[in-house]
């Protein structure tokens, strides 16, 4: 597991990005898929050089090659969206972030560090499907904590608000 | 087919080894990303990892069989 609970610490929430975000990634990856063996199928069909330079069965091994690239691109995509993952409890904010291969990053916030809480929904899309970021800032010097599109991000402000009003009294 | 000097179907065949190889080591350190880093009891990860294994291992033994028919 990526991050220890405290004991006695609860889970309130558990976010990831919204969905649209990586539905938009897959939308590229599912054009690329159908248009690139349409122009093959189309180039084998019309043109001349591509029948005399491969075998049918040279195009067809090539066209796997590219379906598993395909596979793999998106498997990494869906890693991306699936493994960043924000977590809310009763005590702390708790933040997993997969930057990289071998390159992972959990961030712990304590409730009661955070002096203000910012959310700002940006563009038409994120209007539509209730996205946005939530900015998160803390006494002293350390840098500010954001969830990008995070899913209903005013509902997520006032739980945490809650949680810190919880943990003050 | 034009004669490049060097067999092409045996270049494809080490492309798609390549391919497969490098696929599979890349599919394999993302499946240990989500074991080692998802939440624990998590179904719907596992579908995920289980689905893309099982298209990827599909594809592949699909691309072997091309390459045994034609060049074997």
């Amino acid at each position: 597991m990526a991050f220890q609970l405290r004991p006695s610490e609860k889970v309130l929430l558990i976010q990831r990005r919204h969905w649209f975000t990586v539905f938009v990634e897959f939308l590229w990856i599912a054009l690329l898929a159908i248009l690139v063996p349409l122009v093959v199928f189309w180039l084998q069909i019309s043109s001349e050089i591509l029948p005399v330079l491969f075998d049918e069965w040279m195009i067809v091994l090539l066209l796997v090659m590219y379906y598993q690239l395909i596979l793999i691109i998106s498997f990494t995509f869906l890693a991306d969206y699936y493994l960043d993952i924000w977590v809310v409890t009763d005590q702390r904010l708790i933040r997993i972030e997969l930057r990289g291969f071998f390159n992972r990053l959990v961030t712990t916030m304590n409730l009661n560090r955070i002096q203000d809480v910012k959310v700002s929904t940006k563009g038409f899309f994120a209007t539509l499907f209730t996205y946005g970021d939530i900015k998160i800032q803390t006494a002293g010097t350390e840098a500010e904590f954001v969830f990008f599109h995070t899913p209903k991000p005013q509902e997520t402000k006032n739980l945490i608000y809650k949680a810190l009003n919880r943990r003050v009294k | 087919m034009v004669n490049l000097g060097i067999s092409l179907p045996i270049i494809l065949s080490i492309l798609f080894l390549l391919v497969f190889m490098g696929g599979g080591i890349f599919l394999w350190v993302l499946s240990y990303h989500f074991k080692k880093f998802g939440l624990p009891g998590d179904k719907r990860g596992r579908w995920f990892v289980s689905t893309y294994v099982l298209l990827y291992l599909l594809l592949s033994i699909f691309g072997l069989l091309i390459i045994y028919t034609f060049i074997f």
